[in-house]
């Protein structure tokens, strides 16, 4: 009762905002050709939920998210500590190139991949994990350099080899920086898995968006979009929270 | 951990040494076979494609749409966030706080299915393109400009209180001024992600710009490689990327020379010497090619999309390549279940508001 409370008193805004909504197409001060109104949508949504089209293409869409975010971690931060450990010379040379690549337009890369991987899954993932490997190559990157030089020389001083140090000083002194990095990740794999699948698909929701669009599907379109806000919404709580869980000892 | 003081010299030296290098691999490997030259054309074969696409498929003409849109877009989401921001950071403290929640949410619907929503009451012409720009950029603006408000030097605004300042000068002088390196930084870390979401607007809606280039090039394969358009397309999109970024710092480091430098690739303290008097001139030439993009792009693009809009069907695209005497294109169709994708690029521009791209 008292975590109802005091959500229902941090998002009144929001609840205001909906009743809003609801209200302004009921007196048609916005045209519900256009704008269903919020209980039209909510209804469709639990239609879809009834007959299992909607787990059907939220659990393709998370899934293609999820393997893209992983795929991002996994190949980002070691990239991010390679690139940490290397001389300055080196990582001076690379500067330019690497900033390159993250400025390559994640659509232009689903252009080269459709041509010899078809517009099958792996383009989709591929897609998602280039968008989300940059900031968290960065953000590990920005993480190990910056950590505190008094901790890395007393870990130093008592003869640490290279990879411990890595392991059990710099990483975690990194790991905040990684997690804002992640974060950020997640909310571009859902956004460009959205994007994705509005170009080359069959399923997901980005598919379901697009279609409803096309045939003008008002009710649908707008149920696709409130349930992608949502899914962005919890997943960036979920992200925040499993911060301050993992928030490690030696930085709280 | 310790970074030592790098002639410039040989910091110019090391960051062309590994561009240097990129090059030299793009050409040699696809020569080699080493890559598949069919999949990955050599940097010569895309430089080439480049030059043929600015002689025959106004790639200039398309790249200054897209810079017109990025512009507009944020200077529209500028002149909306920045007076929010304040009034919000400044003088309504408490609705900002309350507020919040609601902005953090409206921040997080995802452009893309907000595409189709603005596809469908604006159609396919600018207005869309323009707000959904606009919309991306306008809350990280708003965040960025309240977060820098309410940092304002607590001092500053009593001084200026007790000698009876108006709010309007309060506004110009002190909370504008304090809050500008939190505005520049909202825009630059958004710089990518608002050309993702215009390539993509462009792809999926629009007779210009070069996304609708980009996506045009994928349903068209010249010989001898056949993604060498793609790749054309995507180095300039990149390079714009690239370079908006490098104008945006330079800005910053032009305009705000009492604020420490930061970056993310060196651990070195900033040096503590103060830096000289601002130097205004790249300011003002970058405030003229803005200018100069808001009048002349504006113009240029509508002209285009009614080029563009001309043809009949895709069999009167002319080639892009003069040596392709065949005229024969293939069709490759991303999407073989939603069929509007491939062809969204040729439907007419219309005046009105609410009429759809896919009638």
């Amino acid at each position: 009762m008292n975590v109802l409370t005091k959500l229902g008193k941090r998002y009144t805004v929001v609840i205001a905002f909906l009743v809003l909504w609801e209200a302004s197409v009921r007196f048609e001060w916005v045209d519900p050709q256009f704008i269903p109104p919020l209980t039209r949508v909510l209804q469709f949504i639990g239609e879809q939920a009834a007959t299992g089209a909607l787990a059907h293409h939220l659990l393709i869409s998370l899934g293609r998210a999820a393997g893209g975010l992983a795929i991002a971690l996994i190949a980002g931060v070691p990239l991010g500590i390679a690139l940490a450990g290397w001389p300055d010379k080196i990582r001076i040379a690379t500067r330019p190139v690497l900033e390159w690549l993250s400025h390559i337009n994640p659509f232009v890369v689903f252009h080269i991949i459709i041509v010899f991987m078809g517009a099958g899954e792996p383009t989709k993932v591929s897609i998602i994990a280039w968008a989300c490997i940059w900031p968290i190559m960065f953000s590990t990157l920005s993480g190990m350099i910056h950590a505190d030089a008094d901790i890395v020389k007393a870990a130093r001083s008592f003869g640490l080899s290279r990879l411990r140090l890595t392991t059990k000083v710099l990483l975690p002194l990194a790991f905040p920086s990684i997690l804002t990095g992640t974060r950020l990740a997640a909310g571009y794999a859902l956004l460009f898995l959205i994007a994705a699948e509005m170009m080359g698909s069959s399923s997901g929701l980005g598919f379901m968006i697009y279609t409803a669009q096309a045939n003008y599907q008002i009710v649908e379109m707008f149920s696709g979009v409130l349930i992608i806000a949502v899914l962005a919404i919890v997943l960036d709580g979920i992200m925040s929270a499993a911060g301050k869980w993992l928030g490690h000892p030696a930085i709280k | 951990m310790a970074t030592r003081n790098i002639p410039v010299l040989l910091l110019v030296c090391l960051r062309l040494s590994g561009i240097a290098l990129l090059c030299i691999l793009w050409e040699v490997l696809p020569r080699s076979g080493l890559v598949n030259p069919t999949f990955f054309p050599p940097l010569s074969a895309v430089l080439q494609e480049i030059a043929a696409l600015l002689r025959d498929q106004h790639l200039l003409g398309h790249t200054i749409a897209t810079l017109w849109r990025v512009v507009a877009g944020i200077v529209l989401a500028a002149l909306l966030a920045v007076p929010a921001g304040a009034i919000l950071g400044y003088w309504l403290p408490s609705l900002a706080a309350g507020l919040n929640p609601l902005f953090r949410i409206l921040a997080q619907v995802n452009p893309f299915s907000l595409m189709t929503v603005f596809l469908l009451f604006f159609g396919i012409g600018e207005k869309a393109k323009l707000i959904i720009v606009a919309w991306v950029a306008f809350w990280p603006l708003l965040h960025h400009v309240i977060g820098g408000v309410q940092n304002i030097d607590a001092d500053l605004l009593k001084a200026a209180r007790s000698m009876g300042t108006s709010p309007s000068r309060l506004f110009l002088q002190i909370i504008l001024p304090g809050a500008a390196p939190s505005i520049l930084l909202g825009v630059r870390t958004s710089i990518i992600l608002l050309l993702a979401i215009l390539v993509a607007g462009e792809m999926l809606g629009g007779l210009a710009g070069l996304g609708w280039l980009l996506h045009w090039s994928s349903n068209y394969y010249s010989s001898p490689y056949a993604t060498t358009p793609i790749f054309a397309v995507g180095l300039c999109i990149s390079l714009i990327g690239v370079a908006l970024s490098a104008v945006l710092r330079k800005l910053e480091r032009d305009l705000f020379f009492w604020k420490p430098l930061e970056s993310a690739w060196s651990a070195a303290p900033a040096p503590r010497k103060l830096r000289g008097r601002p130097n205004r001139i790249f300011a003002v030439t970058v405030l003229s090619a803005m200018l100069l993009i808001l009048v002349a792009g504006g113009a240029s693009t509508s002209r285009l999309s009614r080029t563009n809009g001309s043809f009949s069907g895709e069999g009167d695209v002319p080639s892009p390549s003069a040596s392709d005497h065949s005229g024969h294109m293939s069709h490759e169709h991303s999407s073989p279940a939603a069929g509007h994708s491939g062809h969204s690029g040729h439907t007419s521009p219309s005046a009105s508001p609410v009429q759809s791209g896919h009638p």
